[in-house]
């Protein structure tokens, strides 16, 4: 057969493979039948070419080549106009953004990679099994403040989260808690320009407590310990960070008040002052109630809260795996609200309420239900605080001092309405990975996930805790001693079950016991001791 | 707010502020229409050694290059150029139009309206031009295929499309229906649209499709100096158009790299008589009257119309080359 003939069929079959390339795979079957038509006439094609007499058969070089080579530039021309076509194709596709869909949620990412959107959830379902009886709550006969309990099963968190950023750097957080009555724990923007500054504004985590940073999905235990309730929770305010890294290598830039990455990380902020344990909502009210009469607004123009911390890893990179996860530092804070009300303190898993501000004590110290004591003048915190982790060992521990002035309305102990307290508290814990998974800050990632048919079982991780609150004694001239506890102890065992990386089953006990808060304000008796075991099945992704 | 929290928060935000203003080490990014390649390679170096020369410090240049329109879409779209020398005013005034990135009198901060060099349209055909191929009205004959980029995408393609009007309203009468048939029929004759300049070289020449490709006059010279006489020929049409290819800094860009007076010297440079004789011996006709006298040999007279005939570029582009436009119905009805 002749040589420009056989190309030129052959081009055409190459061309309808091409073209087979675009087509939906439904048509590939139509194509497949085509492709073998045109091999088979090929095949005849030759077959004929070998048969027949060349000197009869073969056309003259000048009666062939001028439609041949039509042909083969008739091809030529389509093959450049698919070529064309693909190269406009692939480019309007690099164009369209990716998505994707994982354990870290859904995201999508713009094609330059200067815009993306992460839309991620939690939901946290709890059990609480209380071994008391609220109703019978009694001490000396007189029923108890706020008893704990009872059993119950709640959504704790229902969370849906946005966040990603705009031109590279330009970062943003919008949580919405659909479970809780903080129904925006947060919305901020945090501009990461560069790894050292950065700035955030909006409402977020001030930067205090270390195990408040931690993520609310990624505690070792259900609920946070007994410090957390002497920092804020969440506030609204502005805030600058920024991250070192250890000569000779890079710093990142991470978004948000909490840095685990960098070697030396710092945060400074300036907030509308939520209080211990306090959160400001998006419109300035502090607790969710509006200010005090006679008080001043906490949005921005009136006191404020400052608050700073410094945190290092100063091992990183060191090629130890034994000091490579240690980091400590310490965080701070001071204000001067002016007027306002202070959140109750509650036991971690039971939340319970044992330490109560409504409840106060008139002039002659009998208990009064009016009035209520606030934080009045100067505020301060001092937080040391530190973690190590190595392999599947994890420790953190963390002090907590926090320093205000209280004010009662209706008159405290002996006339006294004013006193400066300083509330203290600690924390250690530790725990430790079982199935030998990496324990770290930011949770734990099991090596298998859980495929029973498999043999995988996921990750266990098994942890202690002892955390002790002392509420400052001079309290006690203001609150009513029968019904807020002097002190709260508590120790927790816990077992999580790391199903992958996304899904947890944790299961906690705990027992509180307490000094004080109970009994009549002449024969103040302890509170009786709070036993709960709490489960929770929690999806976060 | 009481003096304590104005003191922090101004802290606050000066000490982001000043963070953020340290400069980086110098790039430029120029991005070029499509045939520009040869000359901003031998451009970048001498204006590289001037520089240095100049300040003691170190300018390197990316070049991007594309499709002219396409390129423009580029940066509007977020490519962080610092210069753009585009094939056209149209498409860099886009940047003003769409996002502001450039002043309103960019073209005024520049001589020549801000054109350091310009070019016109010719006919590349094969050797001993066997079609006979002598002017555009050669082009619409059946049996005659060209080879010419997208208007769409290619600002030198809608210099082409703007010469054969051109030429068709001369041989009309101004007949405005007469010249829109004309062009219809030429474009009927394409055999591939391109989507830039380069693109329909590399048809023409590597490809060996087409007998005719309607090419900027650089290209088409450049063609005969890697190619060689023997395998193409030139032919100038009797009326073409004077292709302005203007350039800009891309003033928000440049403001925001630290770049704004390195990127308006690289731009300004182009004027001087060393880069005027580059830009003379990569086939473009120089805007220096001494260095154009001197490569005026070079270069076959003809009858230039100018985008002034047209309206100017705003209005060539919404008539012809917008949606829905001549170009859109013509080439819609000649496939």
């Amino acid at each position: 057969m002749n040589n420009f003939r056989r190309t030129a069929i052959a081009s055409i079959i190459n061309l309808t493979l091409l073209s087979a390339g675009n087509v939906y795979a439904d048509d590939s079957s139509v194509l497949e039948k085509r492709i073998r038509e045109l091999e088979k006439r090929l095949q005849q094609l030759d077959k004929a070419s070998a048969l027949s007499s060349p000197s009869a058969t073969a056309p003259t070089n000048a009666a062939v080549t001028p439609e041949v080579e039509k042909l083969t530039r008739k091809v030529n021309t389509l093959e450049r106009k698919l070529e064309i076509q693909d190269e406009v194709t692939t480019g309007n596709f690099q164009k369209l953004p990716t998505f994707d869909a994982g354990p870290d949620g859904f995201r999508i990412t713009s094609n330059d990679k200067q815009h993306a959107l992460r839309i991620g959830g939690a939901i946290q379902a709890d059990n609480r099994a209380f071994f008391n009886n609220p109703t019978a709550e009694k001490v000396g006969g007189v029923p108890v403040n706020s008893p704990a309990g009872p059993d119950n099963i709640l959504i704790r968190q229902g969370r849906l989260l946005l966040e990603g950023y705009v031109y590279k750097d330009i970062n943003f957080k919008v949580l919405a808690d659909l479970a809780s009555t903080n129904l925006l724990p947060d919305a901020y923007i945090d501009y990461t320009y560069k790894a050292p500054a950065s700035l955030l504004v909006g409402k977020f985590k001030p930067s205090i407590s270390l195990e408040r940073l931690q993520g609310d999905s990624d505690g070792v235990f259900l609920e946070r310990a007994l410090p957390s309730n002497l920092a804020p929770n969440r506030d609204v305010g502005i805030q600058l960070h920024g991250g070192f890294a250890l000569p000779g290598y890079q710093a990142e830039k991470v978004a948000g008040p909490i840095d685990s990455k960098n070697a030396f990380t710092y945060q400074i902020g300036v907030t509308g002052g939520a209080g211990d344990n306090g959160s400001n909502s998006t419109d300035g009210r502090t607790n969710g109630a509006p200010a005090a009469v006679g008080a001043s607004s906490t949005s921005l123009g009136g006191n404020k809260e400052f608050d700073a911390r410094i945190f290092a890893q100063p091992f990183q990179h060191i090629g130890n795996k034994w000091l490579e996860g240690f980091g400590v530092g310490i965080a701070g804070s001071f204000g001067n609200p002016n007027h306002q009300s202070i959140n109750k303190q509650v036991t971690s898993n039971g939340q319970s309420q044992f330490v109560d501000y409504t409840k106060t004590l008139n002039s002659s110290g009998v208990a009064s239900n009016t009035g209520g004591v606030v934080s009045n003048g100067r505020t301060s915190r001092i937080y040391p605080q530190a973690y190590w982790y190595a392999g599947p060992i994890g420790l953190l521990g963390e002090y907590a001092a926090s320093s205000q002035h209280l004010s009662s309305n209706t008159g405290g102990k002996g006339g006294v309405n004013n006193v400066e307290q300083t509330n203290k508290a600690y924390q250690i814990q530790a725990s430790y990975v079982v199935t030998g998974e990496d324990n770290t800050f930011t949770g734990v990632k099991p090596l298998r996930n859980f495929d029973p048919l498999k043999g995988a079982w996921g990750a266990l991780q098994l942890a202690a805790r002892w955390s002790e609150l002392t509420i400052d004694s001079d309290t006690f001239r203001l609150l009513d001693p029968s019904l807020s506890a002097r002190k709260a102890s508590a120790w927790t065992i816990g077992a999580n079950w790391y199903l992958n990386k996304n899904a947890i089953i944790r299961t906690d006990y705990e027992n509180v016991s307490f000094t004080g808060g109970a009994g009549t304000t002449t024969a103040i008796a302890n509170r009786p001791s709070e036993s709960v075991l709490s489960t929770r099945f929690q999806l976060a992704f | 707010m009481n003096n304590r929290v104005k003191s922090v928060l101004a802290l606050l935000v000066l000490g982001f502020a000043t963070y953020t203003a340290q400069a980086d080490e110098v790039k430029l990014l120029n991005v070029s229409y499509d045939p520009t390649r040869e000359l901003y390679k031998d451009y970048n170096t001498v204006f590289a050694k001037y520089w240095k020369a100049k300040t003691g410090d170190d300018v390197s240049i990316s070049q991007s290059h594309g499709g002219s329109g396409k390129q423009a879409r580029s940066v509007l779209e977020g490519l962080e150029a610092d210069v753009v020398t585009l094939a056209l005013a149209y498409d860099v005034d886009q940047l003003y139009q769409k996002r502001k990135l450039i002043p309103e009198n960019w073209q005024s901060l520049l001589p020549n309206n801000s054109s350091p060099y310009t070019s016109t349209i010719v006919l590349l055909v094969r050797k001993g031009n066997p079609l006979h191929i002598k002017d555009w009205d050669d082009l619409v004959k059946p049996g005659v295929s060209i080879v010419t980029p997208n208007p769409k995408t290619s600002g030198g393609a809608r210099w082409n499309y703007l010469a054969a009007w051109s030429y068709a309203l001369k041989h009309n009468n101004n007949d405005e229906a007469a010249a829109q048939a004309f062009v219809a029929r030429l474009y009927k004759n394409a055999a591939v649209l391109d989507t830039g300049a380069r693109g329909s070289t590399t048809t023409f020449i590597e490809r060996e499709i087409g007998d005719v490709l309607i090419a900027w006059e650089n290209e088409a010279y450049l063609a005969l100096k890697e190619f060689g006489p023997e395998k193409f020929e030139i032919i100038t049409p009797s009326i073409s158009i004077l292709a302005e290819p203007p350039v800009a800094v891309v003033e928000d860009v440049a403001r925001k790299h630290g770049t704004t007076e390195v990127a308006t010297e690289y731009l300004k440079y182009l004027y001087s008589k060393e880069a005027q004789e580059i830009i003379g011996k990569n086939f473009y006709r120089p805007t220096d009257p001494e260095i154009a006298a001197k490569y005026a040999k070079n270069f076959k007279p003809l009858e230039l119309v100018k985008i002034d005939a047209f309206g100017g570029w705003n209005a060539a582009q919404k008539k012809h080359f917008a949606d829905d436009g001549v170009f859109d119905q013509i080439y819609g009805s000649g496939k």
